[in-house]
């Protein structure tokens, strides 16, 4: 049961950052397909800070800087989609997949150079072994790790940012309509990069989140096994709102969890197979999808690039 | 659709250079990685890549290089012809691995359980992967489920079930123990192979058959589809804009369930070529992400700019660059420059509308 609720945690934790940023690239009117690889990208920058500088620096520090690091690297990368979906008025989801491919390719790239650069002799391994004490607290059995803490503030801000200030509403209004939102003077490109930037920001926290916390090796060559698409199947059954997407964020994630846990709980008495668990996750999603999309109320400029003279 | 009055053929002119201009940039990016990695060898690792699987007969004389193109083209050009068709009618068909995941259980099991013949087995994956495609066409018609969405969970629902039914032997048993994969068809079942016509001692390789013209010729039949016939116009009425499609009295719904099941069937006859030519086998047990290769249909695609002639051409590049990328010398460079060098051309694609209007002026100003 506490490996249940463990997982479920960790599983929310990320899907709740990947979804919020997925959230507000759709709200300021851009699908970002590209979450898996932005995930993909922020948890190399991450682990690779933790493994560079984790035993000489203190912990609050060595937290603040991976975390950082991992947060910055998703937004520039994230910015290459903004530069072909909002300045060239790109199709989205060219760029996004194009992105996707290059990210995998590119963390492979990057491990095995650093591997073949720290081990004498050189090696092509695609893994990395890290060690992630700093992050993970024990309390009364039940394992947390700082990322819970971290993805409440990210959603209590992402709730005020989007419905309570200026800024919120003018990013929601890009998303909703460009020319109308263009007519009273606001700039629909600056708000669509900002839009994306966010999204590669709390992507990039999401990958490290899912990358770090429970394992000590991580083979990049599995990328992060389809969060990022899963992501943007919460963002749906949240309805584009905070709120929701937190509540369907642990839905989510027992799902997931159940097909990690399986042999541990009651569920081991029926003895399924493991596919079957791994099925779950997204049988459910699309379940769920089927009878809400019909009345699902997205951002309608969302997936449309920006045509200045169109009416 | 719409044609340009000057010059007729102006249009597929502009999207060919355009396309060239796009791989030639991504080749000068993919060096550029090379000579960042690892200057000295740079030159050499790229003459691998541009070479691809010829650099062995260069080198060598040997055909290893070209037997893996021509046994791994044909599922590249079926994907790449479910993508292209997909987006004539505005749908990105990302499912592509899906159906060919299905589509590959279709053939595996019609071949090692029931012992049929190989074009009987293409069929039975074709309507395979058909009935896959059919899930996406239909929550995209009747519920309003985004097909992007729908399809990526298709596409992990089916790995898991086809993990599922080879490894279990709940269908008959198709899975080798001591391969941990399922079983060579030429030694399981040699009469569902797809014939090669003496290819095989040709290139030295087994899995060189037939597959590579039924690839083009399927080719050849989708352009006449999509240019030639009443549905082909209204799917690509459909893809243009679908409320003035619909204005025009054609029925959307049934036209996007339709393409959607065709989608899927060249989906499964692409992995029809694969399997039933003995170039891997299905991995139940390590097959816990999607198989990789075939969602390189979707670059293939978008490189041909969905022009059914045009994807064979760009399959060829795509297996040429990964087949080249697999012969870099592991100690300097890793073969995954190969991808890299690929998804920066994709990017590029993006860039299209500078690049067409480029191309454009610069053929128009020759005239």
């Amino acid at each position: 049961m506490l490996l249940l609720l463990k997982y479920t945690f960790l599983y929310s934790t990320v899907l709740m950052l990947v979804a919020l940023g997925g959230m507000f690239s759709e709200r300021s009117g851009v699908i970002n397909i590209a979450l898996e690889g932005i995930m993909e990208i922020g948890g190399l920058a991450g682990i690779l800070t933790v493994i560079i500088f984790g035993d000489t620096m203190s912990t609050p520090a060595i937290i603040f800087l991976s975390i950082l690091a991992s947060a910055i690297c998703g937004m520039l990368f994230s910015l290459l989609l903004a530069y072909s979906a909002v300045s060239l008025n790109a199709n989205q989801i060219i760029g996004g997949t194009a992105l996707n491919m290059m990210a995998l390719s590119l963390t492979v790239i990057l491990v095995k150079l650093y591997n073949n650069a720290v081990k004498l002799g050189g090696s092509q391994s695609p893994k990395l072994t890290f060690n992630n004490d700093n992050f993970v607290y024990n309390i009364g059995g039940l394992t947390f790790n700082v990322f819970l803490p971290i993805a409440i503030v990210i959603l209590i801000i992402a709730y005020v940012f989007l419905f309570k200030t200026k800024y919120g509403l003018r990013l929601r209004a890009c998303g909703e309509h460009p020319q109308a939102a263009d007519s009273v003077g606001i700039s629909v490109y600056s708000y669509r990069y900002l839009g994306v930037a966010i999204s590669g920001f709390l992507g990039g926290i999401g990958g490290f989140a899912y990358i770090l916390p429970t394992v000590a090796l991580w083979n990049f060559e599995v990328g992060v096994t389809g969060f990022g698409f899963l992501a943007l199947a919460v963002v749906i059954f949240g309805q584009w709102n905070p709120f929701k997407i937190a509540g369907a964020s642990v839905f989510f994630a027992l799902f997931k969890t159940l097909a990690n846990v399986s042999d541990s709980t009651v569920f081991a008495k029926l003895n399924l197979s493991q596919n079957i668990y791994n099925m779950l996750p997204f049988i459910a999603s699309l379940a769920i999808l089927i009878f809400t999309a019909k009345n699902s109320a997205g951002p309608k400029a969302a997936g449309v690039p920006y045509d200045k003279g169109q009416r | 659709m719409i044609k340009n009055i000057e010059n007729p053929l102006l249009p597929s002119l502009t999207s060919f250079f355009t396309s060239l201009l796009c791989i030639a940039l991504g080749f000068v990016l993919g060096f550029f990685i090379l000579f960042a990695i690892s200057p000295s060898n740079a030159f050499e690792g790229f003459t691998k890549i541009l070479q691809g699987g010829f650099y062995m007969y260069f080198k060598l004389g040997n055909t290893s290089g070209l037997s893996r193109i021509i046994s791994q083209t044909p599922m590249l050009i079926l994907g790449g012809l479910s993508v292209a068709i997909a987006y004539k009618a505005g749908l990105f068909n990302i499912g592509v691995t899906g159906q060919y995941i299905v589509g590959g259980l279709g053939a595996i099991y019609s071949a090692l359980v029931l012992h049929l013949p190989w074009y009987i087995c293409t069929m039975v994956a074709a309507l395979f992967g058909a009935i896959w495609g059919v899930f996406v066409g239909y929550f995209k018609a009747y519920f309003n489920v985004s097909e992007i969405i729908s399809a990526i969970m298709l596409n992990w629902i089916a790995l898991f079930f086809v993990n599922q039914i080879t490894y279990s032997g709940a269908w008959g048993d198709m899975f080798d123990p001591a391969m941990n994969a399922t079983y060579i068809l030429a030694h399981k079942a040699p009469s569902s192979m797809i014939p090669n016509l003496g290819m095989a001692k040709f290139f030295n390789s087994n899995t060189v058959t037939i597959a590579i013209f039924i690839a083009i010729i399927f080719a050849v039949i989708v352009h006449i589809l999509i240019s030639k016939t009443t549905f082909g116009y209204e799917l690509q009425a459909c893809g243009l804009g679908k409320d003035a499609a619909k204005y025009a009295g054609i029925n959307d719904k049934r036209t996007t369930i339709y393409n959607m099941a065709i989608a899927g069937a060249l989906a499964g006859i692409a992995a029809a070529t694969y399997f039933l030519s003995d170039v891997d086998q299905w991995h139940p047990q390590i097959s816990s992400e999607l198989p990789d290769m075939i969602a390189n249909s979707i670059p293939v695609a978008l490189l041909a700019m969905c022009n059914p002639i045009g994807v064979i051409f760009a399959a060829l590049l795509v297996v040429n660059v990964s087949v080249g990328a697999t012969y870099l010398n592991t100690k300097f460079f890793q073969p995954e420059i190969g991808n890299l060098t690929i998804s920066v051309i994709i990017y590029l694609c993006a860039f299209v509308a500078i690049f067409k209007d480029f191309v454009e002026n610069f053929l128009k100003r020759r005239r």
